[in-house]
């Protein structure tokens, strides 16, 4: 098997050029939140709030006042972060395109393919939200700073060059079982952004004063709650299947479907992190703020189980190709 | 074989044959078969759980309170509790209007008139009750 070195070089181009719009994105997404002076009026409506347990009237409430808040330059700002996301989707898309029509095989093998594909994941699933949810723009900044950082630490310490498969990923199960781990993980990283952006938020409501500053422009608690939990309702039957998927590649690899290797190990703890969540938040005493730190911790099992437990655990996942 | 290389250190390294070597794993467990059913059986609830909406209904007739143009009427009183499948408020607040067209029709445009709630607590934050 050849590497295409044309295509390949394309690949790494479009990186950059990804790592530029995004970057752009990010200052328009700022931009969006510098110029979003909040009438007075809404933050009374904000402040009237402990009936924001009930969905009902946050449902209608927030991402109203999101958008009646805004001015005209800052939704100008806002739609032009959204249009450079969207560009930058495509470079990104981009990079694993051709990444694979270089090496011939599906690209996510290796360390640096896997975290390019989760935030491109990531960045996609933002982007549905906002489209569908204009209130959901001002948290561009949260979502797209992160992945900005994200893929330039990728870009600098996770390279990995062009190359064949190793012979240990040569299996069909590369397809289902990575395909479905990059989803689900690209999908919890936006919500476990969005409960961090939910405890923020909370606890100014709870004081009764939002402020005139960063937290006053972000969507509602109770808007942010939802985000976080519908994208985990989302994601967790694919982590459910890529687990399960990986038991049984590993099967049919190892001759077992469960080994306690690290990754499956904490795979699993993720998994159970997970489902405390989706239980925590219909659980009366946890609902709110004790379930969103429970998806925060989530966020940060996936994070371990990628970081170190690739970089630095010994295990039969060692395919980071990091040295 | 047999080549000799010698390295800058004056460390000599001779070839001096290959073994042909395998690893062989032998495992037999007579219950993965009950793990792959189990986990298609969690998959499959869990979808279930997660994506289909379970609702229930409660409907309350009771007479009306009090006396004036009111009294010897009847209450009804409707409530939903909601558990997955996202937001209730919507399809509750189309079943209402439906329930009062519906009596409309029957009774007349005079008869059938929403009352607000009257203190009602629902059984959970999630419910609605109107």
């Amino acid at each position: 098997v050849t590497v295409d070195p044309t295509l390949a070089a394309l690949s790494d181009r479009l990186f950059s050029l990804t790592v530029a719009l995004y970057s752009v994105a990010v200052l328009a997404f700022c931009a969006q939140l510098a110029f979003g002076r909040r009438p007075a009026r809404s933050r009374e409506l904000v402040a009237a709030g402990p009936a924001a347990d009930l969905p009902a009237t946050a449902d209608t409430a927030d991402p109203a006042t999101g958008a009646a808040g805004e001015t005209r330059q800052s939704r100008r700002w806002g739609q032009i972060g959204i249009v450079v996301t969207a560009a930058g989707v495509l470079t990104h898309a981009g990079v694993l395109v051709t990444r694979g029509l270089a090496t011939d095989r599906l690209p996510w093998g290796n360390m640096y393919e896997f975290a390019t594909g989760v935030l491109l994941v990531g960045v996609v699933a933002y982007l549905v939200l906002a489209l569908r949810h204009p209130g959901l723009r001002h948290i561009g900044v949260f979502v797209m700073g992160p992945v900005v950082l994200a893929l330039i630490a990728v870009g600098l310490r996770l390279y990995a060059e062009a190359a064949p498969l190793v012979a240990a990923l040569r299996s069909s199960w590369l397809a289902i079982h990575v395909t479905a781990a990059i989803l689900g993980f690209g999908i919890f990283f936006v919500s476990g952004i969005a409960s961090i952006l939910y405890l923020v938020r909370s606890r100014a409501e709870k004081r009764g004063d939002v402020g005139t500053g960063v937290v006053s422009r972000l969507p509602g608690a109770a808007a942010l709650d939802r985000v976080a939990h519908r994208t985990a309702v989302f994601g967790f039957p694919i982590w459910t299947f890529a687990v399960i998927a990986g038991a049984i590649w590993a099967e049919s690899a190892w001759g077992r479907f469960w080994g306690w290797d690290p990754k499956e190990t904490w795979s699993f703890i993720a998994w159970v992190v997970y489902a405390a969540y989706l239980h925590a938040r219909t659980t009366a005493g946890w609902r709110g703020r004790p379930a969103a730190w429970v998806n925060v911790v989530g966020l940060v099992v996936m994070l371990f189980n990628l970081l170190y437990v690739n970089m630095v655990s010994t295990g039969l996942h060692s395919y980071a190709g990091v040295n | 074989m047999g080549e000799t290389l010698t390295l800058e250190d004056g460390t000599e390294i001779t070839f001096t044959g290959v073994k042909e070597f395998a690893a062989l794993q032998f495992s037999h467990d007579p219950g993965q078969v009950w793990v792959l059913g189990a986990a298609i059986a969690l998959l499959t609830g869990l979808l279930g759980l997660l994506l289909l909406r379970r609702e229930r209904f409660f409907a309350r007739a009771l007479p009306a309170p009090g006396s004036g143009p009111d009294a010897g009427g009847t209450v009804l009183a409707v409530a939903s509790l909601t558990r997955g499948g996202g937001d209730p408020a919507p399809r509750f607040a189309a079943l209402t209007a439906e329930l009062q067209a519906a009596l409309e029709a029957r009774a007349g445009p005079a008869a059938a008139r929403p009352v607000p709630p009257s203190g009602g607590t629902a059984p959970e934050p999630k419910g609605t009750e109107a």
